[in-house]
């Protein structure tokens, strides 16, 4: 079970209160009927499919109700942000920068440097007063 | 004068929905774990929509006699009354004071609160209230949440699941837990009480 922040309840509560609500910041054509089929089709049901950091629109539907933006790993499930929804899509450099920090966090907590005092890393607002040295 | 609806339907018995047994469930009460209905309310949600939630809180609650609470998951408590902030823009309020529910009722007669939107939900909830210093077990059963003292101390509330039905749970009190839920619910949710009530006991007897 995943463990997943809510940017507006700014808890971490247990995936089964939240829905999955599929890729996020698709931009809806503003003028549709100047579209082409293909390119209908393509907003409607074309999806990036990637394997890797995806972003996702989450929904804390037995919670605040509220839809989410999620940054969240397909092949490991981890998941390095939550933003309300309507916050951009951070750039390629912040992203980068968020998964250096959760790789390093990660490192830190495979050798042991992070005890299981606190919570997993991504599963902690203050990570920092998690840490114990061995 | 506004009449509130019956806690539980007619016909409806808690004690007899509830207990495996009358000796698991005075077994229960011995070890502190009471399954209560809570007295006759009438519920209300309110939305405050995009603009100033804020100020439509506020506004409809003054009405009400009754207050906004400090920040979001957190509910106030004035007798039998409860406001429960849910959602950014969501609150939850229920009373057991005919006064204040007649005008609950009339606020959400009215169809329109300036910026945001009452709408009156007492004939589809009802509500159980889980006492004692072992009350927490009850709840831990069946619902995802961090239960420690930390996590959800007396005057949080919120929305999440007990076993597969969808609760507002809130704590008035050290001992005591409440759980809202829809009405059609009410069976299972009472079944599944008296179900680990029975656990409890067994387990308990077992050491
Ligand atoms: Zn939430």
């Amino acid at each position: 079970m995943l463990l997943i922040s809510c940017p507006y309840c700014q808890e971490t509560r247990p995936e089964i209160e939240f829905r999955n609500s599929g890729e996020a910041w698709l931009v809806r054509p503003r003028d549709p009927s100047t579209l082409n089929d293909e390119q209908w089709g393509d907003f409607l049901y074309g999806r990036s499919n990637t394997k890797g950091w995806l972003g996702e629109r989450w929904r804390h539907v037995h919670g605040c109700g509220r839809f989410f933006n999620a940054i969240r790993h397909t092949v490991t499930d981890q998941i390095i942000m939550v933003s309300p929804s309507g916050t951009p899509r951070p750039s390629d450099s912040e992203l980068q920068k968020l998964i250096a920090a959760r790789e390093s966090e990660m490192q830190a907590w495979h050798s042991g440097e992070i005890g299981f005092g606190g919570s997993a890393p991504g599963h902690d607002s203050k990570p920092s007063s998690a840490k114990t040295t061995k | 004068m506004y009449k509130l609806l019956p806690a539980l339907p007619d016909g409806f018995d808690l004690n007899d929905t509830l207990a495996v047994s009358a000796a698991i469930h005075d077994g229960a009460k011995s070890i502190g774990i009471v399954v209560s209905a809570v007295a006759p309310s009438a519920r209300m949600v309110l939305r405050g929509g995009r603009g100033e939630p804020m100020a439509v809180f506020k506004k409809v609650t003054a009405e009400l006699g009754l207050e906004v609470p400090p920040k979001m998951l957190r509910q106030t408590v004035k007798g039998g009354e409860h406001v429960s902030w849910l959602g950014p823009d969501e609150l939850y309020i229920t009373s057991d004071n005919e006064a204040t529910a007649a005008k609950m009722v009339a606020i959400c007669a009215a169809g329109v609160v300036t910026g945001g939107a009452a709408v009156d939900v007492s004939h589809r909830f009802c509500g159980l209230e889980i006492t004692g210093k072992r009350a927490v077990e009850i709840i831990m059963a069946q619902a995802p949440l961090d239960l420690t003292e930390e996590a959800f101390p007396v005057g949080k509330v919120t929305r999440t699941l007990f076993s597969k039905v969808e609760i507002i749970l809130s704590r008035p009190s050290a001992n005591l837990y409440r759980m809202e839920f829809g009405r059609s619910f009410l069976n299972y949710v009472t079944e599944l009480c008296g179900a680990i009530e029975r656990d409890i006991v067994a387990i308990d007897k077992a050491g």
